[in-house]
């Protein structure tokens, strides 16, 4: 009898520290990002059976399980990777707005003043200063326009070297995973569950889910197979694929993520197969991806057209009218083809502008007037719209950009309350609230001051049995 | 429902600073006195401040127009203002050499002053505009267009007017060749005579100084000078009406910019009061947040356990 207590009032001591260790895990890892809840799985141990029938044999330890919900990890990791795609979609979209300003600063408003310009020009055909003006205004025009191109330019390797960074942190975090899934794989056999390198790789997961989406399959051994949206293998059990970032061969600016496959003939340069874009279907290479062959192709596109119809329309105007008789205007943007990196002023002389129509008259100012009425001629097409003048074509880009800008940041703000939700939900099933802790710790403190009791009664028990020997 | 204590924490830093990031958006649009910074905060309002910019522009460009006209269009009224003075005395120097008393040298002293005047026409007619051109230039004219040779004045330069850079025509100069130099006059009996207002006068002095049909000559000059005359009126009058009317354009290009920067304001301006009231209560939201925190932090079971 003597021998039961003893063994009981130690083994509610056991547990009772167990659950004040486990307490303070939780309080320490309260700030732990993906740190979940741990808790002491307590059992009883089975009676012992005499002829006066069961006697409880007090408890057991089984093993520390984790707070988990594999659902709405999963829920979390999807949402997670949504919003990182739209957020980093937002952020390159408010840097693309500024490429086409508004009001004074735009290039809209600078080709309208060029035209304006010839407004003196016709009133004063002979008066050089006029021209000289001109020729300025067109000048002016022309650098706000290899500034855009400059800024979209950089916008688009500001991409690629985005990519790269995104990449190389794929590929680290796949290594990761996958030394992880062995280590997790060799405790497998033992029963109990390995929580906080569960916790570790269910944080990789989702950091992995913040750059690409990512699939999860668990195998029997406890490893975890990784597969991108589209399909993709990452990581299967210890082994993790490389990823790579590649030039698109169809144009040389852009970027596309790569597999690296073997190369048979020589390992030290692995092949590079490139992935569709289908292929990846959220996180910020998604949004970056998505940023490059939509929104700035589209702003891309719009600035070349832009340019291209609006020069166009100058130099064909130009070469209606003659500077001396019979001899026609000398172009004023090179004549083409245009385009916005390489667009230039190539009339110098300010006698070069066509002023009057033939027959050569130097005080007509038929083809500057003319020019002039270029600001109300549906000179411009821009991608799938019917041609529109000038003014209207520049509202027509700044419009397009602010509602891509617009919807861009509508999605993120969606996107990530939805993260927000899902995560608060899974944190509020495994995150530690301190007030429980706080709780706990009271409990478990009073029930090892019991515990502390029981030995202290079967001390005081086994002294007075001895005492009567005395 | 259990609530994670980090959680809890980091969900009130993002509130906190989401409300501060309000709050400066709110301040940056009551800075700059506008709704719409970038074309993202209202993209249809960006693109009409857009176009009312443009329009603003224009009106700006085209009122130099009109104002070119304006100067051109004085001088030439003023110009021939000064034509029918010079030929209203041509035409009282012609009546007094037909006085018959008058002897031969008599009538030259009026010729000379014939002369004069004819001299005095040719310089009106070959006014410069200021700007290197000719108010009576007609289409287009780099030197005087009217030019004497061998004691004929002709017109040098293209007929026709040079119109202003504008939406309604307006002229940059008057056509002289159909003011000075193509009258007509109809001799009766279905013919005409064309001569030239310089032609005119050259053969009135020639004739008078040949003094064989001083009265013949005298009524064909005055004849010849009152058509003259009556050219330059219209001319005058037509001059005179496109000032009218430029007045006209003018005040419409000024009410058009006026319109435009409604539009403008409309589109991209703030409403001030509003943006005020949204301000505050946007303030008085962060410092709510703020002391709501300061409060809940305070509140932890551990600060009631020792």
């Amino acid at each position: 009898m003597g021998s039961g207590i003893f063994a009981l009032g130690t083994g509610a001591m056991t547990a009772a520290r167990a659950m004040l260790d486990t307490t303070a895990h939780n309080i320490s890892n309260v700030n732990t990002p993906g740190y979940s809840r741990q808790q002491v799985e307590l059992a009883t141990e089975d009676g012992l059976f005499t002829g006066a029938g069961f006697f409880g044999r007090g408890v057991r330890l089984t093993t520390i399980s984790r707070a988990t919900n594999e659902i709405l990890v999963k829920e979390t990791n999807m949402n997670t990777a949504a919003a990182s795609a739209d957020a980093t979609r937002l952020n390159k979209l408010e840097q693309l707005e500024d490429v086409l300003p508004l009001g004074q600063s735009g290039l809209g408003y600078a080709a309208t003043q060029f035209l304006n310009s010839f407004v003196d020009v016709s009133n004063q055909p002979l008066d050089m200063s006029a021209r000289q003006v001109a020729l300025a205004k067109a000048q002016e025009w022309v650098s706000r326009v290899r500034t855009a191109d400059q800024q979209l330019t950089q916008l688009q390797s500001g991409v690629v070297s985005d990519l790269t960074l995104n990449v190389e942190q794929v590929n680290n975090l796949t290594r990761n995973i996958a030394e992880i899934n062995q280590s997790i794989a060799t405790f497998k056999g033992s029963g109990h569950t390995p929580n906080d390198l569960l916790d570790r790789r269910d944080k990789m997961i989702n950091d992995l889910n913040k750059l690409v989406q990512v699939n999860t399959v668990e195998a029997d051994d406890g490893s975890l197979s990784v597969f991108m949206g589209g399909g993709q293998l990452l990581v299967l059990s210890n082994a993790a694929q490389t990823l790579s970032v590649v030039r698109d061969p169809s144009n040389n600016a852009l970027g596309r993520v790569a597999l690296q496959t073997p190369n048979a003939s020589n390992p030290s340069a692995p092949n590079n197969r490139i992935l569709d874009s289908d292929q990846i279907t959220g996180g910020a290479i998604q949004g970056l991806l998505q940023f490059q062959d939509v929104d700035l192709a589209a702003t891309r596109s719009d600035l070349e057209a832009f340019v291209s119809d609006f020069a166009g329309a100058v130099d064909a105007q130009q070469a209606l009218g003659e500077t001396a008789p019979g001899v026609t205007g000398a172009a004023f943007f090179g004549g083409g083809p245009y385009s916005a990196s390489t667009l230039a002023v190539s009339l110098t002389d300010p006698a070069g502008i066509a002023a009057s129509a033939p027959p050569f008259s130097s005080s007509d100012n038929t083809n500057a007037r003319n020019m002039l009425a270029l600001r109300d001629q549906a000179i411009v097409t821009l991608n799938g719209l019917p041609p529109s003048t000038l003014t209207d074509a520049y509202s027509q880009m700044i419009g397009n950009l602010g509602v891509l800008v617009q919807n861009g940041r509508t999605a993120s703000e969606i996107s990530s309350t939805l993260e927000d939700n899902s995560r608060q939900m899974l944190s509020g099933e495994t995150g530690v609230n301190l007030d429980e802790e706080a709780s706990r710790l009271i409990q478990y403190q009073q029930s090892y001051q019991a515990a502390a009791k029981v030995l202290q009664v079967a001390q005081t028990v086994f002294d007075t049995l001895l005492s009567i020997n005395r | 429902m259990r609530l994670s204590t980090a959680y809890r924490y980091e969900q009130t830093i993002t509130n906190l600073q989401q409300r501060q990031q309000d709050l400066s958006t709110a301040q940056i649009q009551l800075t700059s006195g506008k709704r719409v910074n970038a074309a993202s905060d209202d993209p249809t309002a960006a693109a009409r401040a857009e176009r009312a910019l443009a329009s603003m522009a224009r009106s700006d460009a085209d009122l130099r127009a009109v104002q070119a006209s304006r100067n051109a269009m004085s001088l030439a009224e003023s110009g021939l203002g000064n034509a029918v003075d010079l030929l209203q005395t041509a035409r009282e120097t012609i009546v007094a050499a037909g006085n018959a008393t008058y002897s031969q040298s008599e009538r030259e002293a009026l010729t000379a002053k014939l002369r004069e005047i004819r001299k005095q026409l040719v310089s009106v007619a070959n006014q410069p505009d200021g700007g290197g051109g000719y108010v009576f230039g007609g289409k287009g004219a780099t030197t005087a267009p009217f030019t004497e040779t061998a004691g004929v004045v002709n017109f040098n330069g293209t007929p026709g007017e040079v119109l202003a850079a504008s939406t309604e025509q307006v002229n940059l100069t008057m056509n002289g060749e159909a003011i000075w130099m193509n009258i007509t006059r109809d001799l009766g009996g279905g013919t005409t005579e064309s001569f030239s207002v310089f032609t005119a006068l050259d053969t009135a002095i020639t004739d008078l100084e040949a003094g064989t049909n001083v009265s013949g000559t005298v009524t064909t000059g005055l004849a010849r000078l009152d058509r003259a005359l009556g050219q330059f009126q219209t001319a005058r009058s037509q001059a005179g009406e496109m000032l009218n009317r430029l007045d006209g354009i003018e005040s419409r290009l000024a009410d058009s910019k006026l319109a435009s920067q409604t539009e403008k304001s409309n589109a991209e301006d703030l409403d001030m009061v509003r943006a005020i009231s949204e301000f505050q209560n946007k303030q008085t939201g962060y410092e709510a947040a703020l002391q709501s925190y300061a409060s809940i932090q305070k509140m932890s079971l551990f600060q009631y356990i020792s």
